[in-house]
Protein backbone atom coordinates (compact mmCIF):
# COMPACT_ATOMS: atom_id res chain seq x y z
CA UNK A 1 0.00 0.00 0.00
CA UNK A 2 2.44 2.40 1.19
CA UNK A 3 4.21 1.59 -2.39
CA UNK A 4 1.25 1.93 -4.16
CA UNK A 5 1.16 5.72 -2.67
CA UNK A 6 4.69 6.16 -3.11
CA UNK A 7 4.54 5.43 -7.56
CA UNK A 8 1.35 7.03 -7.23
CA UNK A 9 2.72 10.20 -5.88
CA UNK A 10 5.62 10.13 -8.33
CA UNK A 11 3.47 9.53 -11.18
CA UNK A 12 1.52 12.48 -10.33
CA UNK A 13 4.92 14.45 -9.73
CA UNK A 14 5.62 13.49 -12.80
CA UNK A 15 2.76 13.89 -14.93
CA UNK A 16 2.75 17.67 -13.35
CA UNK A 17 5.92 18.16 -14.06
CA UNK A 18 5.90 17.08 -17.95
CA UNK A 19 2.75 19.50 -18.50
CA UNK A 20 4.45 22.77 -17.40
CA UNK A 21 7.32 21.43 -19.20
CA UNK A 22 5.30 21.11 -22.24
CA UNK A 23 3.83 24.31 -21.55
CA UNK A 24 7.23 26.08 -21.41
CA UNK A 25 8.58 24.48 -24.53
CA UNK A 26 5.38 25.82 -26.18
CA UNK A 27 6.16 28.82 -24.81
CA UNK A 28 9.97 28.85 -25.80
CA UNK A 29 8.80 28.07 -29.02
CA UNK A 30 6.44 31.58 -29.77
CA UNK A 31 9.37 32.88 -28.29
CA UNK A 32 11.81 31.43 -30.67
CA UNK A 33 9.42 32.98 -33.58
CA UNK A 34 9.36 36.41 -32.36
CA UNK A 35 12.66 36.61 -31.59
CA UNK A 36 13.56 35.74 -35.74
CA UNK A 37 11.03 38.38 -36.47
CA UNK A 38 12.44 41.10 -34.31
CA UNK A 39 15.87 40.83 -35.88
CA UNK A 40 14.24 40.73 -39.23
CA UNK A 41 12.31 44.08 -38.45
CA UNK A 42 16.05 45.47 -36.35
CA UNK A 43 19.32 43.35 -37.62
CA UNK A 44 20.88 45.17 -34.50
CA UNK A 45 18.35 43.53 -32.03
CA UNK A 46 19.96 40.57 -29.61
CA UNK A 47 17.56 39.13 -27.17
CA UNK A 48 14.70 40.40 -25.09
CA UNK A 49 14.18 41.80 -22.01
CA UNK A 50 12.11 41.32 -18.92
CA UNK A 51 12.83 45.06 -17.72
CA UNK A 52 11.47 46.66 -21.04
CA UNK A 53 8.42 43.94 -21.14
CA UNK A 54 7.79 45.45 -17.78
CA UNK A 55 7.99 49.18 -19.13
CA UNK A 56 5.61 48.48 -21.53
CA UNK A 57 2.86 46.68 -19.56
CA UNK A 58 2.93 49.97 -17.14
CA UNK A 59 3.06 52.73 -19.51
CA UNK A 60 0.11 54.77 -20.54
CA UNK A 61 -0.21 55.23 -23.92
CA UNK A 62 -1.74 58.30 -26.09
CA UNK A 63 -2.55 56.21 -29.37
CA UNK A 64 -5.40 53.55 -28.69
CA UNK A 65 -8.67 53.58 -27.90
CA UNK A 66 -9.95 56.54 -24.91
CA UNK A 67 -11.09 53.68 -22.52
CA UNK A 68 -7.94 51.15 -22.77
CA UNK A 69 -4.78 53.40 -21.99
CA UNK A 70 -2.67 50.83 -20.65
CA UNK A 71 -2.21 47.04 -20.35
CA UNK A 72 -3.36 47.68 -16.72
CA UNK A 73 -6.41 49.17 -17.35
CA UNK A 74 -7.70 45.42 -17.75
CA UNK A 75 -4.90 43.12 -16.21
CA UNK A 76 -4.22 45.64 -13.01
CA UNK A 77 -1.13 47.00 -11.79
CA UNK A 78 -0.29 43.15 -10.54
CA UNK A 79 0.38 40.55 -13.55
CA UNK A 80 -0.26 37.97 -10.53
CA UNK A 81 -3.71 39.26 -10.17
CA UNK A 82 -6.73 38.68 -11.91
CA UNK A 83 -8.20 41.41 -14.34
CA UNK A 84 -11.50 42.56 -15.04
CA UNK A 85 -12.68 43.78 -19.06
CA UNK A 86 -14.34 46.89 -19.22
CA UNK A 87 -17.91 44.78 -19.31
CA UNK A 88 -16.81 43.22 -15.71
CA UNK A 89 -16.06 39.96 -16.63
CA UNK A 90 -12.97 38.29 -14.01
CA UNK A 91 -9.87 37.98 -16.45
CA UNK A 92 -7.47 34.87 -15.13
CA UNK A 93 -4.28 36.33 -14.22
CA UNK A 94 -1.35 37.15 -17.28
CA UNK A 95 1.17 35.86 -15.17
CA UNK A 96 2.96 32.73 -16.41
CA UNK A 97 2.74 31.56 -12.35
CA UNK A 98 -0.79 32.97 -12.14
CA UNK A 99 -2.06 30.69 -15.11
CA UNK A 100 0.79 28.02 -16.44
CA UNK A 101 -0.99 28.24 -19.82
CA UNK A 102 -0.22 31.48 -20.79
CA UNK A 103 1.60 32.13 -24.24
CA UNK A 104 1.79 28.41 -24.86
CA UNK A 105 -0.93 28.55 -27.73
CA UNK A 106 0.27 30.51 -30.96
CA UNK A 107 -3.58 31.16 -31.89
CA UNK A 108 -4.57 33.02 -28.93
CA UNK A 109 -0.79 34.61 -28.76
CA UNK A 110 -2.12 36.04 -32.17
CA UNK A 111 -5.60 37.12 -31.49
CA UNK A 112 -4.73 39.03 -28.31
CA UNK A 113 -1.41 40.80 -29.39
CA UNK A 114 -3.87 41.60 -32.63
CA UNK A 115 -6.54 43.00 -30.48
CA UNK A 116 -5.38 44.59 -27.66
CA UNK A 117 -2.43 46.09 -28.99
CA UNK A 118 -4.68 48.41 -31.75
CA UNK A 119 -7.02 48.79 -28.25
CA UNK A 120 -4.27 50.31 -26.32
CA UNK A 121 -1.66 51.64 -28.37
CA UNK A 122 -3.95 52.24 -31.85
CA UNK A 123 -1.41 49.68 -33.76
CA UNK A 124 0.08 46.66 -33.65
CA UNK A 125 2.58 45.67 -31.43
CA UNK A 126 6.50 44.90 -32.65
CA UNK A 127 7.90 41.41 -32.59
CA UNK A 128 10.27 42.62 -29.85
CA UNK A 129 7.51 44.23 -28.04
CA UNK A 130 5.59 40.66 -28.04
CA UNK A 131 8.96 39.32 -26.58
CA UNK A 132 9.90 41.53 -23.90
CA UNK A 133 6.38 41.24 -22.83
CA UNK A 134 6.24 37.57 -22.81
CA UNK A 135 9.54 37.44 -20.87
CA UNK A 136 8.65 39.96 -18.20
CA UNK A 137 5.44 37.68 -17.88
CA UNK A 138 7.10 34.26 -17.50
CA UNK A 139 8.87 35.79 -14.65
CA UNK A 140 5.88 36.99 -13.11
CA UNK B 1 -58.53 13.98 -30.43
CA UNK B 2 -56.15 11.56 -27.97
CA UNK B 3 -53.25 12.26 -30.28
CA UNK B 4 -53.93 16.19 -29.89
CA UNK B 5 -53.97 15.78 -26.52
CA UNK B 6 -50.61 13.44 -26.04
CA UNK B 7 -49.16 15.81 -28.55
CA UNK B 8 -49.49 18.95 -26.00
CA UNK B 9 -48.21 16.93 -22.83
CA UNK B 10 -45.06 15.44 -25.33
CA UNK B 11 -44.32 18.70 -26.32
CA UNK B 12 -45.11 21.04 -22.63
CA UNK B 13 -42.98 17.72 -21.39
CA UNK B 14 -40.35 18.63 -23.95
CA UNK B 15 -40.44 22.27 -22.98
CA UNK B 16 -40.92 22.42 -19.49
CA UNK B 17 -38.19 25.26 -18.85
CA UNK B 18 -39.08 27.79 -21.73
CA UNK B 19 -41.23 29.96 -19.08
CA UNK B 20 -41.17 33.47 -18.83
CA UNK B 21 -37.74 35.25 -18.85
CA UNK B 22 -35.95 32.20 -19.74
CA UNK B 23 -33.83 31.63 -23.15
CA UNK B 24 -32.47 28.41 -24.55
CA UNK B 25 -28.70 28.08 -23.57
CA UNK B 26 -26.11 28.77 -25.81
CA UNK B 27 -25.23 25.26 -28.14
CA UNK B 28 -22.11 26.21 -30.03
CA UNK B 29 -18.53 26.12 -28.68
CA UNK B 30 -17.15 28.63 -30.56
CA UNK B 31 -19.75 31.38 -29.50
CA UNK B 32 -19.49 29.96 -25.98
CA UNK B 33 -15.75 31.04 -26.04
CA UNK B 34 -15.45 34.08 -28.42
CA UNK B 35 -17.90 35.72 -27.45
CA UNK B 36 -18.01 34.92 -23.56
CA UNK B 37 -14.09 35.87 -23.55
CA UNK B 38 -14.80 39.30 -22.72
CA UNK B 39 -18.17 39.66 -21.23
CA UNK B 40 -21.29 36.72 -20.84
CA UNK B 41 -21.81 35.24 -24.12
CA UNK B 42 -25.24 36.95 -24.55
CA UNK B 43 -28.14 34.25 -26.13
CA UNK B 44 -28.63 35.73 -29.28
CA UNK B 45 -32.43 35.79 -28.98
CA UNK B 46 -32.00 39.03 -27.39
CA UNK B 47 -31.11 40.70 -30.44
CA UNK B 48 -32.92 40.73 -34.36
CA UNK B 49 -30.81 39.37 -37.15
CA UNK B 50 -29.94 42.70 -38.60
CA UNK B 51 -28.53 44.04 -34.96
CA UNK B 52 -26.16 40.70 -35.24
CA UNK B 53 -25.06 41.25 -38.90
CA UNK B 54 -23.92 45.03 -38.14
CA UNK B 55 -22.06 43.61 -34.60
CA UNK B 56 -20.49 41.01 -36.50
CA UNK B 57 -19.63 42.75 -39.38
CA UNK B 58 -17.89 45.93 -37.09
CA UNK B 59 -15.87 43.66 -34.59
CA UNK B 60 -12.54 45.90 -35.31
CA UNK B 61 -14.62 48.44 -33.16
CA UNK B 62 -16.74 46.70 -30.71
CA UNK B 63 -17.87 49.28 -28.35
CA UNK B 64 -14.45 50.92 -27.88
CA UNK B 65 -12.40 47.53 -28.23
CA UNK B 66 -10.81 45.31 -30.77
CA UNK B 67 -12.84 42.24 -30.79
CA UNK B 68 -10.99 41.20 -34.56
CA UNK B 69 -11.87 37.58 -35.35
CA UNK B 70 -10.33 35.06 -37.66
CA UNK B 71 -12.43 35.20 -40.56
CA UNK B 72 -13.71 31.39 -40.34
CA UNK B 73 -14.15 31.98 -36.45
CA UNK B 74 -16.02 34.88 -37.17
CA UNK B 75 -18.32 33.33 -40.03
CA UNK B 76 -19.34 30.62 -37.76
CA UNK B 77 -19.95 32.91 -34.64
CA UNK B 78 -22.19 35.39 -37.18
CA UNK B 79 -23.89 31.83 -38.66
CA UNK B 80 -25.48 31.20 -34.91
CA UNK B 81 -26.59 34.65 -34.06
CA UNK B 82 -28.57 34.69 -37.07
CA UNK B 83 -29.67 31.34 -37.05
CA UNK B 84 -30.85 32.15 -33.27
CA UNK B 85 -31.54 35.49 -33.28
CA UNK B 86 -35.05 36.93 -31.58
CA UNK B 87 -37.15 38.06 -34.65
CA UNK B 88 -36.20 34.39 -36.19
CA UNK B 89 -36.00 32.10 -33.02
CA UNK B 90 -39.36 30.12 -31.48
CA UNK B 91 -38.09 31.57 -28.03
CA UNK B 92 -41.04 33.41 -26.43
CA UNK B 93 -38.81 35.62 -24.53
CA UNK B 94 -36.46 36.22 -28.04
CA UNK B 95 -40.05 37.10 -29.75
CA UNK B 96 -41.11 39.76 -26.99
CA UNK B 97 -37.49 41.58 -27.13
CA UNK B 98 -37.84 41.54 -31.05
CA UNK B 99 -41.30 42.89 -30.99
CA UNK B 100 -40.39 45.42 -28.63
CA UNK B 101 -38.54 47.64 -30.72
CA UNK B 102 -41.13 47.62 -33.55
CA UNK B 103 -40.55 50.55 -35.96
CA UNK B 104 -37.79 51.91 -34.18
CA UNK B 105 -34.24 52.37 -34.14
CA UNK B 106 -31.73 49.42 -34.50
CA UNK B 107 -30.60 48.02 -31.26
CA UNK B 108 -26.68 47.17 -31.20
CA UNK B 109 -26.88 46.60 -27.43
CA UNK B 110 -29.13 44.41 -25.87
CA UNK B 111 -29.34 47.30 -22.78
CA UNK B 112 -30.95 49.53 -25.67
CA UNK B 113 -33.60 46.98 -26.94
CA UNK B 114 -37.13 48.58 -25.38
CA UNK B 115 -37.94 45.31 -23.51
CA UNK B 116 -34.43 45.02 -22.04
CA UNK B 117 -35.14 48.77 -20.84
CA UNK B 118 -38.94 48.25 -19.94
CA UNK B 119 -37.57 44.89 -17.71
CA UNK B 120 -34.63 47.05 -15.88
CA UNK B 121 -36.22 50.56 -15.27
CA UNK B 122 -36.68 49.88 -11.53
CA UNK B 123 -33.27 49.04 -10.97
CA UNK B 124 -31.94 52.00 -8.96
CA UNK B 125 -28.94 54.30 -10.76
CA UNK B 126 -26.90 53.51 -7.78
CA UNK B 127 -27.16 49.39 -8.15
CA UNK B 128 -25.25 49.56 -11.77
CA UNK B 129 -21.89 51.40 -10.04
CA UNK B 130 -21.44 48.77 -7.52
CA UNK B 131 -18.12 47.21 -8.43
CA UNK B 132 -19.38 44.03 -8.00
CA UNK B 133 -21.68 45.17 -11.18
CA UNK B 134 -19.71 47.78 -13.16
CA UNK B 135 -21.26 47.43 -16.62
CA UNK B 136 -24.96 46.78 -17.66
CA UNK B 137 -22.97 43.57 -19.94
CA UNK B 138 -22.51 41.82 -16.58
CA UNK B 139 -25.97 40.08 -16.44
CA UNK B 140 -24.85 37.32 -14.25
CA UNK B 141 -23.60 39.87 -11.04
CA UNK B 142 -27.85 39.76 -10.44
CA UNK B 143 -29.17 36.90 -12.61
CA UNK B 144 -26.56 33.92 -11.15
CA UNK B 145 -28.62 31.88 -13.80
CA UNK B 146 -27.97 33.84 -16.68
CA UNK B 147 -25.16 32.24 -18.53
CA UNK B 148 -27.66 29.29 -18.77
CA UNK B 149 -30.61 31.48 -19.87
CA UNK B 150 -32.58 32.30 -16.91
CA UNK B 151 -33.24 35.39 -16.10
CA UNK B 152 -36.81 35.24 -13.80
CA UNK B 153 -34.96 35.27 -11.07
CA UNK B 154 -35.40 39.19 -9.92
Amino acid sequence: MKRFTIAAAFVACAALYSASAMADTRRDAILAEFLAQARQEDPSFTEFSAERGKVFFHAKQAGGKPDTPSCTTCHTETPQAKGRTRAGKEIDPIAVSGKPTRFTDPAEVGKWFGRNCKSVLGRECTAAEKGDFITFMTGQ
Amino acid sequence: MRYLIMLAIMTGAAFPAWADERLPPIKNEMVAKECGACHMAFQPQFLPQESWRKVMDTLPSHFGEDASLPEASRREIADYLLANAGDVSQSREGKKFARSIGNGPLPLRITEVPRWVREHREVRAKAWLDPRVRSKANCQACHRGAGFGLYDDD
